[in-house]
């Protein structure tokens, strides 16, 4: 599993030099009086991908990245938790102009919060809702930031 | 000498005059809530308030938005510290060891040393500003793009002290903050590289999405999935809330060291306060007694890396006030906006304003003495504030830093499509935490790379591709030295048998 | 509640609300392509003070949507608010320039022209101590070493850009061989020339004014046709280089509103025009005003679209 995951970063990064790569190549090759241009900061960060991509893909092959910090190494993974944090994001992206700002925020806060164990949803709900408040109201009455509301210039 | 000391005595009176102190408090207040929000900076602040000027008289508009300015420096500190949410790229510094010491229960000695190195260095900056603006803006004219290439060289250099446990994925780190770095208007030649037709991509991707999505919905996503219920750890045990006599002594002299470097560097074109805050945390990493404090090596967090940086950060913004005021050139975005607000009134900052507009200059400078203890007096009770939401519980606390995170990124420009973008980033984060590779070097490499890149090719182009230029011209070569000295001396002396404190 | 919010609102000044008779339209919207505090904020909202202060509108509000050289709020503005008379952005020769560059699928064809407001022109520099006297001097420097003279402005493409290339060309000199070394922003372009990092440098004449006046820089020439009012420095043709260019800015209304939608808001921007605060503002900044409506502002805009495209192209910004 590690194993599997270290080599997959370090494909990972070695893709993103060939991406990088290949993109230079297309860029304008006029380098004016500089004597370099536009590909040449592409082609240097290319480079120095590809060189720490192809180190890390050794370390992964050859026993795994090297050096971790204490208690990294072995952790298991809680998903549920993980999975109410993603849909509070996913979701009060997604509401965030049908709804209006407060609401959405005031999702996301319930969400994450069960997410992390809490139970008490309603006394989280009104939590979010006074986070929210002052911060909506200081974007839109003082500083006439746009934000998307539910019904007024207060909600 | 005596001259300024009767035109700045002329400045208070203006400054302490009721209804100015009372703009400055306003301004103070409201920059140290929007320092804390991340997203709204203070550039967009003060052009929001811009409108005000027109109803108020010049010198309590101009308070207020100083007020503003200085008062966002003091907040950024704030919620880098406790939610590890640096809002502006001048705080991820802060960051780096604030947060950690606020993990290990010292959230109150790290805001303590951060507001309290604020008002010194930036009283010193203010200070230093009365006295010695017009020499100070003399030599930052020296500096062109040969010569600030090679202070972003040394500034390049250092970046190893947030390397982290293992050097190549500290590197990795680096490479991807580079290559993010690219996606975007190439600004010599004016052309789109890596933005795949998208027009949100043109200007590049914003920098606050990235580290918000890195640090804090990295950091809440990596905790719900490996450490849900952790209350019961040392990590939330609150230990002192004031600084103790140790830490006094640790951070005086980063407190001064900071302003050393960030003054000056705030008052350079084109400077800006990440290269002083970046070189702060390294100074301070090499000369500290206690490396193994420092977040990097596992510590517990070492109060010299929050009080340096921060330091340095309010310094620079007191050294963006020389060339502001002297010569009218912005240094940052907010200068370049305060600007727009000088002019509101017929006011030019410039070579001339000191003669055409002095009463008013002389009470603005001395509202920033006045600004600067009304924002510690305004900093130092909330911190005991402050230091106490760390005790919320977890799921209650985590909620709030990605309810404030997702604010942040939503308000900068109102895209939902940035929030799922914040949140992609924040997966990226939780596997780059779960592989130990550190954030911080992304970030450095995100902002650092850009202004290298554009620096070199101007430099090269106004030295008609002549590499040489970084030893010819002597200010470049300097630092072109000192770089090379970083770099070299510490493996000589280890050859030669001398070992460092960091080596061990 | 609301209403008393707003009135303390008032007295800090942030919304523009005022009472008027006849208006002309009711709450004006403006999209502002560009972040708060530049000259296209500016524009707008000085704009929507005057027309408000004129009676021609009931209130104005602003939008800001920066990036892309303005259009991406272009493309957010033509999409929204289809047929909405009380809806303008604000536009300029850079949005054309950044629509002739990056090619965008919305543009200035697909909404409606209503005013052109006025120009704003450019000023070249030196630093005080410099050799070159006028730009005679300059140019004779370019024809013997195009690469010698280092033109210090703003991002590529810019009218700070295009002026350099045609003055190359004007002296016969191939513009893809100019030495020009980009800044972002004036602030860094004004340090880069009184620190002597480049020889000559160009900005818009209300930023390096001053330093023109306190002696610290030299002005060798504007881009305008005739003198500024009341100055000195020579045009460029008076010195026998036949190059005039200037930046200027308009507003268009939205898509699809009818010839009288289009009429009222043209009448309510000039009741605007002849606003004090409007004229305060103008001079302010240096803005010089030239006001251009209906159908010949629309045939300006085609020009300039013209103009901008030939000149990039010869600069080899656009195939």
């Amino acid at each position: 599993m590690q194993k599997n995951w270290q080599v997959g970063i370090a494909a990972f990064i070695l893709m993103l030099s060939a991406v990088f790569g290949v993109g230079a190549t297309q860029l304008p090759a006029d380098t004016g009086y500089a004597g370099i241009g536009s590909a040449f900061m592409p082609a240097v960060v290319a480079l120095f991908l590809l060189l720490v991509g192809a180190l890390l893909m050794w370390q992964a092959c050859t026993g795994g990245f090297r050096n971790f910090t204490d208690g990294v190494v072995d952790l298991v993974a809680d998903h549920r938790g993980a999975l109410w944090v993603t849909a509070g994001i996913l979701v009060s992206a997604a509401l965030m102009t049908k709804l209006g700002f407060v609401v959405a925020a005031t999702t996301l806060f319930v969400c994450v919060a069960r997410g992390f164990g809490s139970k008490t949803w309603l006394r989280d709900a009104i939590t979010g809702a006074v986070l929210v408040l002052p911060v909506f109201w200081l974007f839109t009455l003082v500083l006439d930031v746009n934000l998307p509301h539910l019904f007024n210039d207060w909600f | 000498m005596m001259e300024t000391w009767t035109l700045l005595l002329g400045g208070f009176g203006t400054a302490l005059q009721p209804m100015n102190l009372m703009w400055a408090f306003i301004g103070c207040l409201l920059g140290t809530a929007i320092g804390v929000l991340p997203g709204i900076g203070p550039a967009l602040t003060v052009a929001m308030l811009l409108p005000v000027t027109a109803k108020v008289d010049p010198a309590g508009a101009l308070i207020m938005l100083c007020g503003v300015y200085y008062g966002a420096a003091y907040g950024g500190s704030t919620t880098s510290i406790l939610m590890n949410t640096p809002g502006e790229s001048s705080s991820i510094m802060t960051a780096l060891e604030g947060n950690t010491m606020a993990k290990y229960g010292r959230a109150g000695p790290a805001l303590a040393t951060s507001a309290i190195g604020s008002f010194i260095a930036g009283t010193i900056g203010v200070v230093l500003l009365t006295l010695f603006a017009p020499l100070v803006a003399d030599l930052a004219l020296k500096f062109g793009p040969a010569e600030f290439f090679s202070l972003m060289v040394l500034a390049f250099v250092t970046v190893s002290s947030v390397l982290g446990a293992s050097m190549l994925r500290g590197m990795v780190s680096l490479a991807l903050g580079l290559a993010i770095g690219l996606v975007g208007m190439d600004s010599i030649a004016g052309i789109p590289r890596y933005t795949a037709g998208v027009p949100e991509l043109i200007d590049g991707i914003e920098f606050v999405l990235v580290a918000v999505g890195l640090f804090a919905v990295g950091e809440a996503l990596y905790s719900v999935l490996y450490d849900p219920k952790g209350d019961a750890t040392e990590r939330n045990k609150m230990s002192s809330i004031w600084m103790t006599k140790d830490d006094w002594k640790r951070s005086w002299p980063a407190w001064l060291r900071g302003t050393a470097i960030g003054f000056p560097f705030g008052s350079i074109p084109a400077g800006g306060a990440e290269i002083p805050t970046f070189l702060s945390y390294s100074t301070e990493r090499k000369l500290s007694k206690f490396p193994k404090e420092f977040s990097g090596e596992g510590g517990k967090g070492a109060i010299e890396g929050v009080a340096g940086p921060e330091a340095a950060n309010n310094a620079t913004a007191a050294g963006a006030l020389v060339p502001l005021l002297t010569l009218g050139i912005p240094t940052s975005a907010t200068a370049a906006i305060l600007i727009a607000a000088f002019q509101n009134y017929n006011i030019q900052p410039g070579p001339l304003l000191f003669q055409t507009s002095g009463p008013l200059v002389w009470g603005l400078i001395a509202s920033l003495y006045v600004g600067n203890v009304m924002l510690l007096v305004l900093n130092l009770p909330l911190v005991g504030m402050w230091a106490r939401l760390l005790t919320i519980p977890k799921p209650q606390l985590y909620a709030g830093i990605l309810v404030f995170a997702s604010i942040g990124v939503y308000g900068m420009r109102q895209s939902a499509f940035d929030l799922v973008l914040m949140y992609v980033i924040g997966v990226i984060g939780v596997i780059m935490r779960r592989f130990d590779f550190p954030v911080a070097p992304v970030i450095v490499g995100m902002i650092l790379g850009p202004m290298a890149e554009k620096q070199l090719r101007n430099a090269l182009a106004i030295a008609q591709g002549d590499w040489l230029i970084f030893f010819k011209q002597p200010i470049a070569c300097t630092f072109m030295v000192i770089t090379i000295a970083v770099m070299f001396v510490p493996i000589i002396l280890r050859k030669r048998g001398v070992r460092l404190a960091e080596d061990d | 509640m609301k209403l008393m919010l707003r009135q303390a609102m008032l007295a800090l000044g942030t919304t523009v609300l005022l009472a008027g008779s006849a208006l002309a339209v009711d709450n004006v919207k403006f999209m502002i392509g560009a972040n708060p505090g530049g000259g296209y904020d500016q524009t707008g909202r000085g704009l929507g003070k005057a027309m408000v202060e004129a009676g021609a509108a009931k209130s104005a509000q602003f939008e800001n949507k920066g990036g892309a050289g303005g259009t991406i709020g272009l493309a957010q503005f033509a999409n929204a608010t289809k047929g909405d008379g009380n809806a303008m952005i604000v536009t300029g020769a850079v949005m054309v320039g950044a629509i002739v560059q990056n090619k965008p699928p919305v543009t200035l064809a697909q909404i409606t022209p209503i005013a052109r407001l006025f120009y704003e022109y450019n000023v070249f520099v030196v630093p005080a101590n410099s050799p070159l006297k006028s730009m005679k001097d300059v140019v004779e420097m370019l024809k013997k070493d195009p690469g010698s003279v280092k033109w210090g402005g703003g991002s590529r493409g810019s009218v700070d850009h295009i002026s350099v290339a045609q003055i190359a060309k004007d002296a016969g000199v191939d513009p893809t061989k100019i030495n020009y070394v980009p800044f972002q922003g004036g602030g860094e372009a004004s340090a880069a020339i009184l620190g002597g990092h480049v020889t000559i440098g160009t900005s818009g004449w209300n930023e390096m004014v001053q330093f023109i006046k306190s002696g610290k820089m030299r002005a060798l020439a504007v881009t305008s046709g005739a003198k500024l009012p009341g100055e000195t420095v020579p045009t460029l043709k008076e010195q026998g280089i036949n190059v005039e260019i200037g930046n200027w800015r308009g507003v268009y209304g939205a898509a699809g509103i009818s010839a009288d939608q289009r009429k009222s808001l043209t009448d309510a921007v000039i009741a605007g025009t002849k606003q004090k605060s409007w004229n305060d503002a103008l001079a302010a900044n240096d803005w010089f005003p030239a006001v251009l409506t209906g159908d010949e502002f629309s045939k300006f805009v085609d020009a300039e679209h013209k103009r901008i495209e030939e000149s990039m192209r010869a600069v080899g910004l656009v195939k």
